[in-house]
């Protein structure tokens, strides 16, 4: 019953009762007429959403598949096609329907939330959406809103129908899809070092201008001295480039909501390299490291080897359970909402009674209580949790905070803001990253052969003071002869150059993003010292200048110079 | 709307270019009937005053609907019906009272129609109704058929629940004692003897009813409403324990983690105390 409906039978209670005391028919008639009339109207909805939302049957299609499960591609728009059948004999209420859609998924133009009558036999209606980010996307299913006509009465209902596709990261395709020509593409042994065959393969690639650094034996004489200038033959090399990436996927790569995290620019420049260097027959494995710990990907070429490693990206980028400790209102409300979406038939009062509450007092703080007795009573109820355990939910924060959300998370959000708030537990300052990351590069140094590029994907901008425990490891790589590239994704997606620290406008959010980018400024800039001082590379950014640095590397190590100058 | 295998756009129940093109008269004819009708209400009162309370109700009209139009009528009879009194109590005063009803239907069915055109600019609104009056409005016939149709069943069908509304009112009504009676009914009901059986046979139909009721709205639930019905009820009933459980854990819990705090720091301090001193 919704407020107008209350509204109405309160004065006509009130007339009908001074109608008896003064005997006034009319004012009797009237009131007891528009007192029955609720009562009818009560008793058809009660018929109707008992009928005909029993009649409603849903088949829903991604890319034109029912199957529950698949694959998308994220930053791809996805095709979405509803198929309602209904009973014919229903009295027409009226329907609104929503296909309920996770935060990984963007819908345009809000065509997923249809109103109809029920009265129908069978009916389609399509949607367009954008897959945000790389990882796991679950729709769960309608949530439905029935009404009368008159706005007397309001039911609402969740009508699962799942499905659960695995979305694997976005790339760009770089250059050619088949850049060079190899006959042999095999890993050289231990010990045999890369220059004795650089730039000397079988086959002649192009001719072009001699650059300093070249080696003289590759020097086309005769055609230099048609041009009068020194040409340089540049031949197919023969030799694999084993890429190895690392990839960070702590707790601040993982904030942000899908599409603008850190993770997904990583996964982006990651999968763009991958893809770039598997054109080229080049090798490609991965090492992926979070707090729960550091997984292995093999080096792999081909097709194949690519699906596997996009199918790992896709896998790492789910957002593991996080530990908060901290229970904000933004938390509760932010999962009663998802319970209202998702779960509308648990929060009706006639089922989820609140207990009597003499305290607090205060009106606002009552009902914060209130919301979180049925929020637990929701939570334990889905969670299968005992009574107690049920009434521990709403006294003990901590113990709230977890399950909220752990259950935000199965609802298909990103990660909320208090679990960044986790100090003392050595991500947060840097020190547990530095530490996995070097016990990563060292793992791969000793795994590795020669001619390899190692390319940090991390968020070590926040860990510049602790840059000193990780330079070890960086300098072991280098004193193999192996490259480094390290790719720091800026949470602004900007290169923090100084144009982009000039505010564009006065207005406070301008202001903050140009001190922010000052910040990030000063930070890359240590950074990029530290770095290069020792011989790596550095991009500032999750775009496709980030692709070409580390492709430059490929190319580098391919030709086995020591740098674009031509130092061997 | 009945739709075979067909699509349908997301504004599905949006008015049809049929029957949108007459929103403009619908507004106006809302509008025109509370107006009416509380132009007829008290009619000794002043015409400032008249304007002033017709105006504060149109503007309630959009979040409340009918609701202070039937207080307002509520307030016009309770002053100005006399008791007792015989005018409304035959057919005219069901006539009245299902025209009072029906108005009351008309508008809370179209209070759509006033929120969206209060969300409009008002040129657009005029717009509308001069559209509407200039008869520029276009009909594909099939489509106009169809509207038509649908609209007179419905209207068909909320008359017919309100006849039957107003009917069984009257009905019950007649059947209620009144205050003139009710001590002549009461004396009566006393003094029979089969009041006792009648009594007894009220309760029992009334557990019956009570029973029915709640088998019904028991089976209407679902699997995860009846487990979270079950909780919520012994939660209610056991509320008051597992509140001094939950909360006397809570406070272990709390006691044991300042303790091992306070322990921590004791062996802190213990360790730096026994530290050996520096020597020159």
């Amino acid at each position: 019953m919704t407020g107008l409906a209350r509204w109405l039978a309160l004065p006509a209670i009130a007339g009908l009762y001074l109608g008896i005391l003064r005997e006034q028919a009319g004012l009797m008639l009237l009131s007891l007429s528009v007192l029955v009339w609720l009562l009818v109207e009560w008793l058809l909805f009660t018929w109707r959403v008992w009928y005909e939302l029993r009649q409603l049957k849903f088949e829903r299609s991604v890319n034109g598949r029912t199957e529950p499960s698949g694959i998308l591609w994220a930053g791809r728009s996805v095709a979405v096609e509803v198929r309602l059948t209904s009973s014919f004999l229903g009295m027409g209420s009226i329907v609104q329907i929503r296909d309920v859609v996770p935060e990984n998924m963007e819908v345009m133009d809000q065509m997923n939330d249809v109103t109809t009558r029920s009265r129908f036999h069978s009916a389609v209606f399509r949607y367009r959406a954008t897959v945000l980010g790389a990882g796991q996307l679950h729709l769960p299913g309608f949530h439905i809103v029935m009404l009368d006509r008159q706005g007397f009465f309001r039911a609402e209902r969740f009508i699962p129908q799942t499905q659960t596709f695995r979305v694997l990261p976005a790339f760009q395709q770089v250059g050619d899809p088949q850049p060079l020509v190899k006959r042999i593409n095999s890993q050289p042994q231990h010990g045999i070092h890369r220059l004795q065959r650089s730039g000397m393969g079988s086959e002649l690639l192009e001719l072009r201008e001699y650059v300093a650094g070249d080696p003289p034996k590759s020097i086309a004489w005769k055609v230099s001295a048609r041009r009068d200038k020194l040409m340089t033959r540049q031949y197919e090399s023969e030799v694999p480039v084993r890429l190895q990436l690392f990839i960070d996927g702590s707790i601040g790569t993982r904030t942000g909501g899908f599409g603008l995290r850190l993770l997904d620019q990583m996964n982006f420049v990651a999968a763009s390299v991958a893809k770039a260097a598997i054109s080229a027959g080049d090798p490609v494995g991965a090492m992926l490291f979070d707090e729960r710990g550091l997984r292995r990907i093999p080096a792999a070429t081909g097709d194949r080897g690519f699906h596997r490693l996009l199918d790992a990206l896709s896998d790492f980028s789910v957002n593991p359970a996080p530990i908060p400790d901290r229970l904000t209102n933004r938390l509760i409300e932010t999962a009663m909402g998802v319970a209202a979406d998702q779960f509308p038939e648990l929060l009706e009062g006639s089922v989820n009674h609140v207990p009597f509450l003499l305290f607090p007092i205060s009106p606002w703080a009552h009902s914060r209580l209130r919301e979180r007795y049925r929020l637990a009573a929701v939570i334990a109820q889905l969670y299968r949790l005992s009574p107690v355990k049920q009434l521990q939910l709403v006294y003990d924060d901590p113990l709230m905070a977890t399950f909220a959300q752990h259950f935000l998370s199965q609802s298909g959000l990103s990660w909320m803001e208090p679990v960044v708030s986790i100090r003392n537990r050595g991500f947060h300052d840097g020190l547990a990253r530095m530490e996995i990351l070097s016990s990563a590069l060292a793992r791969a140094v000793s795994q590795a052969r020669d001619n390899e590029v190692f390319v940090v994907f991390a968020d070590l901008l926040e860990c510049v003071p602790s840059l000193s425990h990780l330079m070890p490891a960086v300098k072991l790589v280098l004193a193999r002869h192996h490259r480094v590239a390290f790719v720091c994704p800026s949470p602004t997606f900007l290169r923090p150059t100084a144009e982009s620290t000039v505010s564009r406008s006065v207005a406070a959010e301008d202001l903050l993003l140009a001190a922010e980018q000052i910040r990030m400024r000063e930070l890359a800039a240590r950074l990029q010292f530290e770095l290069r001082r020792i011989g790596a590379t550095v991009s500032i950014s999750g775009e496709s200048g980030a692709i070409h640095l580390v492709l430059s590397q490929m190319s580098l190590a391919r030709t086995g110079r020591m740098a674009a100058g031509g130092v061997r | 709307m009945n739709l075979q295998d067909s699509s349908f756009s997301p504004t599905v129940l949006e008015p049809t270019h049929e029957t949108s093109q007459f929103s403009g008269l619908l507004i106006v004819s809302v509008i025109a009937s509370a107006v009416g009708i509380l132009f007829l209400l008290a009619p000794e009162m002043g015409w400032p005053l008249r304007i002033f309370v017709t105006t504060i109700i149109l503007l309630t009209l959009k979040y409340w609907g009918s609701v202070m139009v039937l207080v307002a009528v509520q307030a016009d009879l309770f002053f100005r019906e006399p008791p007792r009194s015989a005018a409304l109590q035959g057919v005219t005063g069901m006539l009245i009272v299902f025209l009072i009803v029906a108005l009351l239907m008309f508008i809370n069915r179209n209070r759509v129609l006033l929120k969206q055109a209060a969300r409009r600019p008002l040129t657009s609104v005029v717009g509308l109704i001069v559209t509407a009056f200039r008869s520029e409005i276009t009909f594909d016939s099939g489509k106009a058929m169809h509207e038509i149709s649908r609209m007179l069943g419905a209207t068909i069908r909320a008359m017919a629940l309100l006849v039957g509304c107003v009917f069984v009112s009257r009905v019950l009504l007649g059947m209620l004692p009144n205050r003139r009676t009710i001590n002549n009914d009461l004396r009566g009901w006393m003094l029979d003897e089969s009041s006792v059986l009648q009594c007894s046979l009220l309760l029992t139909g009334m557990i019956a009813a009570w029973i029915v009721c709640h088998e019904i709205s028991w089976r209407q639930l679902t699997r995860n409403q009846a487990r979270l019905y079950l909780r919520s009820v012994f939660l209610t009933i056991h509320h008051a324990d597992l509140r001094m459980v939950v909360r006397g854990r809570l406070k272990l819990r709390q006691r044991l983690d300042r303790e091992k705090k306070q322990r921590e720091a004791a062996a802190f301090a213990c360790r730096t105390e026994n530290l050996p001193e520096f020597r020159r």
